[in-house]
This record gives C-alpha cells, structure tokens and sequence, in this order.
C-alpha cells in the first residue's frame, strides 16, 4: 500500500518534470483500488475502469496542480467518487450507491491475509476472508477502504459523507466478525471440546 | 452495552486509530472483564498481515490496464510531450468525456510506439508481394505439426509458441528484418517478446494480425469457416484494409475476435446489392466480425480457447460434430458419426490424459451412441 508521502512525491515529479515514469508508478499503484471503489458506485467495472481512467486524463491534463494537493490519496477517492457521480447523472439510469451485488465480491480479493506469516491455518484464513466478503456492503467498503487503502477514519467518513462514528461502528463489525471466524473453537467446536476437556 | 464500546475501542486500536485516552478505556475495560483479554491476539496478526509481492503478482494486468490507459489518453488528443497547461482553481472540477469511452468502433491515428493492428483480407490464394512485407526466402524454418501432437518452439527473438496439432508454422531464416513475420496454417499459442521497433506479424491466409507485445491465441484452420484470435494480455488492434476509413476495433485481454470467412464474402455481395439500388428489409447481414468476452476470473490455465496449451482439450457448450473435429486433432483420428440428431447435441467437459477410448466412453455418458474402431478410424452411431 503506498503512502501519502510517496504519492506526494510522485505528483511533484509529475507537476514539476512532466515524468511519464512518475505518472506511471502513480497508476500502477493506485488504479486498481480505485477501480474497486468505482466499482461499489458504479455496478459495473467497464465503467469503474472508464471512470478511473477519465480522473488519471484530468490528473494529467492539470498536473500543474498537483504540488498544491493536500491530501493526495484522499484527493484521488474524491476525485473517482465525483467522475463516478457525474457520469451516473449523466447516465440517468444506473441505480443506487453503494450497490450490494456481485461487483464487490471478484474484488475481494485483494483483501489478503497471508496465511503463511500467521498463527493460523489456511482453512482458518480462509474462513475469514470469507467473512469479510458476506459484510454488509457498506461495511465492506468501509473496512476495505481502512485496511487496504489506508485512509484515515475521518478520511473514510469526508469521502463516503458520513459521519465518523458511523465508521467507528461499522469497523467495530467488520472486526469482531473476523474474531469470531478466527476462532478455532467456533469453527471445529467438536474437536476443540475433546482438545480441552479435562480429564 | 459494554461490550459495544469494547468492540469498537478495540477496534480503533487495531486500526491506529485510538487516542491515548481511548486506549486507556480499553485497558480499564479489559481490566474488568478478564474474559476478553485474550482477544485481540490475533486479530493484530491478522491485520498487519499484508499477502507478499501483490505488486509483482498482477503486474502484467496492471501493465495491461496502463496500456489501454495511455491508449485513451492519447486518443483524447492530450499528448505526453505537450507543455503545462495553465490551471484552473478548482482541482476537483473534472471535465466530462466528451465522446462515450469503448464504444467499440474508435477511429486511431497511430502513433510512434504503439502500432499495432489486424489486416482482414478476404480469402486470397496467397500472399500478395506487398512493398513492406518481408518475401519469405527459401532459406526460411518450418515447423510441420502432425495431427495428435503438440510442439513448443522459441522463436529467434524470444517469442514462444505453442503449435497445434494438424499445423504448420513457418518464418523466415534469420527473422531480423524491419518486421517479424511468421506464417500459420492451424492454430497457435504465441507469447510475443515486446519489441516496439519491430512489429510482430502473423500470416494466416485469412487474417494478419499485427501485434507488439502479447499473448494471444490464433486458430485459422483451412477447413474451419470461421478464423479466431482470442487475446490473453497485452492489446490488439483491429482494422479492415479495403475499408480504410471504416472504424477501427481494440480488442481487450480477454476478449475473442471471431471472423467468419463467408459472411465476409456475402457482405461484400449484399453491399453491392444495396449499392445497385435493389435491396429487401428483411435482408439481415451477418456480422463477418463479432467480439466476444471470455471470463475473466478465472486463470489462464482454465481459458477454454487455449487450454490445449496446458494439455488439456476443453469445450464448453459445443456441438458434437465440432468436438469429434477437435478430438481427430487431438488424437489423430479420423472421426464419422452416423447420424445427423447427435452431430448436434451440445456438450461440456475436457479431456486431460485419456486415450481415445476412454474420452469415447466418458462422451457416452452425456449421449446414447456406439462407436467402433478400426485402426485410426472411428464410426460412431446412435444407439
């Protein structure tokens, strides 16, 4: 996951030397988070890539700007979450936000728990990803959005317009899900009662 | 009601995002409640835990999705070497697309290092003597791949292939002209090394297909009616050389071009018809081009297209009589079935390590037929 500090140095390569490399790297790096965020707006991921693609044009198009940029990575969601809304207003026709359905589930995925540096087992591991893929799609977004991209509680809350404790909420879910399928004894219970069972 | 305010504490300090304050909560929480010290043990493992080289893992897709980036990029007429632009207050004010993005005819003025497109030609006897093409000399390399085998080469620049059953593969000796060029009867798996300076060409008698640096399956046999080229990484670009300034096609990883030899030769004749003034409504033109998606979460192994790359001989919803067409390929037979109803029943499945018998026996189980062999020949009729 890249850092803000790396991103603003990447956009001041950009703003400053026009570098294609920089401009590269920043894309390699952010494009496909960003299309899953798209994704969860938009319900489709021909038009997450469109969209994420049309944002990467402008930030080529005003990279004078970009020094000036605060928050960068923050910068970007916003950016994505508006070319997003824009293109559903002048769509008319895609639904609702936040869309519960199959477009969140291929990017799952990337939410990663490595097995072999943990404690635990594959199948355990397994179990967990699995719980976090059947959050409510809010939830998921929220938790994907503070594991895998990085932002900030109050970043989370600016960008999906609400407030912090909802995020503190929802994170409060996602996590103690993960607790209880990370728990042997709630996944093989038989097993684990003959284990402790004294004697 | 406790516990809520534990789950979320606990939680913040999971994610960082406790105050020193909230902290202190916590561990006055945990204090009265023994129960629920031994929690947060792995759950700090947990998230921590970051999968090892992600970047490295889908870099040829994200080499992919940058490709078509810069590609719409350039097409929307910003170019990399154009100065600052002055700018304008508002960062967050983006400008709308002018023209919808994918539709799938998009006009392309190509541009130095990104040349890459598809010459149809209709069915021509053979090659015709253009000024840039390179002749293929006498002294050129030619693989010949019998029905029932398989073959991988490496082609002097690095490119791999993997050649079919029943193909043939020829290019010319040293293979360091301006262009590489390689010529194909049957069908082939090529891995293109990236070589902007060099465009990859195949001949196959139907179609050219002109590429930089790919991967990408061509299936072009003499007897078949259609000509596919299914694309795994990379881009291609397709365009129709007697129509010059007809609309250009980019085919995305994953997606198939089907062209079909006949429709292309009746459209020429049906655009004659409309252009001699007598034409029906109800003449419906088949498409000699359609595109199609193949999935595309799946791994590349399990791509029905080139599964035979990996060994395996795969159909998904295909008729009966074109599986025995891929099955006489495959095992070199010769394959005849008796009767027209199951020539087209459709079938599903694969077939990894089987003789020809077993894949015969494992086919009975999806339709009633018996089949007899005799040497490399196999009657089939229903039963």
């Amino acid at each position: 996951m890249i850092t803000n500090d790396h991103i603003y140095s990447l956009l001041n390569d950009i703003a400053l030397h026009n570098s294609e490399k920089a401009y590269k790297q920043l894309f390699m790096e952010m494009h496909e988070g960003l299309i899953d965020f798209a994704r969860s707006i938009l319900n489709s991921s021909e038009d997450a890539e469109e969209v994420v693609s049309d944002f990467f044009i402008v930030i080529w198009q005003r990279r004078a700007l970009l020094k000036e940029v605060e928050n960068p990575k923050l910068y970007f969601f916003v950016g994505v979450k508006n070319t997003a809304l824009n293109k559903i207003k002048s769509r008319k026709r895609i639904k609702p936000q936040y869309n519960q359905d199959a477009a969140w589930q291929t990017s799952l995925k990337s939410v990663f728990f490595n097995p072999e540096e943990l404690m635990l087992s594959a199948e355990i591991v397994k179990k967990v990803m699995q719980a976090i893929n059947e959050l409510p799609p809010k939830c998921k977004i929220i938790f994907k959005l503070v594991k895998e991209e990085g932002l900030k509680y109050a970043e989370v809350a600016k960008l999906l317009d609400i407030s912090v404790k909802t995020v503190e909420a929802q994170m409060a879910i996602a996590i103690r899900r993960i607790k209880t399928h990370s728990e042997f004894k709630n996944e093989f219970p038989e097993l684990h009662s003959i284990i402790t069972q004294k004697k | 009601m406790k516990e809520e305010k534990y789950w979320i504490l606990l939680s913040k300090k999971i994610a960082g995002e406790a105050t020193a304050e909230e902290l202190k909560q916590l561990q006055e929480l945990i204090n009265n409640n023994p129960a629920w010290k031994t929690i947060e043990g792995n759950l700090q493992e947990l998230w921590s835990s970051k999968p090892r080289n992600t970047y490295h893992n889908r870099l040829q897709k994200k080499e992919d999705a940058y490709l078509l980036h810069i590609n719409r990029l350039k097409e929307k007429a910003t170019d990399f070497k154009e100065k600052n632009e002055s700018a304008d207050k508002t960062a967050f004010d983006l400008v709308q697309a002018k023209r919808p993005f994918y539709t799938r005819w998009i006009t392309y003025v190509a541009a130095a290092a990104f040349i890459i497109f598809i010459i149809i030609l209709y069915p021509l006897v053979g090659v015709t003597g253009k000024t840039n093409k390179v002749a293929a000399t006498g002294s050129g390399n030619e693989i010949t791949v019998n029905p029932g085998a398989k073959t991988k080469l490496r082609l002097p620049d690095g490119t791999h292939v993997w050649v079919n059953s029943d193909s043939k593969l020829s290019y010319s000796g040293t293979f360091k002209g301006p262009l590489r060029e390689v010529y194909l009867e049957g069908e082939a798996y090529f891995d293109v090394v990236k070589d902007p300076a060099r465009p990859f060409i195949v001949h196959t008698g139907g179609i050219d297909i002109r590429v930089l640096g790919t991967a990408f399956n061509v299936k072009a046999y003499k007897a078949e009616s259609t000509i596919e080229a299914t694309l795994i990484h990379g881009l291609i670009e397709v365009t129709k050389p007697d129509q010059p300034d007809a609309p250009k096609v980019i085919l995305k990883p994953h997606e198939k071009l089907i062209f079909d030899k006949y429709a292309a030769e009746s459209d020429k004749k049906t655009d004659q018809h409309i252009a001699n003034g007598n034409f029906s409504q109800d003449e419906i033109k088949k498409p000699a081009i359609t595109i199609a998606q193949i999935a595309n979460n799946i791994a590349d192994s399990a791509i029905i297209e080139t599964s035979w790359v990996y060994n395996r001989l795969s159909f998904e919803d295909d008729k009966f009589d074109n599986i025995a067409l891929k099955m006489e390929r495959w095992f070199n037979v010769k394959i005849t079935i008796n009767n027209e109803r199951i020539k087209s029943y459709k079938l599903t499945g694969s077939f990894e390590n089987e003789t020809i018998d077993e894949a015969l026996k494992e086919l009975q189980y999806l339709i009633a037929f018996s089949y007899r062999i005799t040497g490399r020949e196999i009657e089939i009729n229903k039963k």
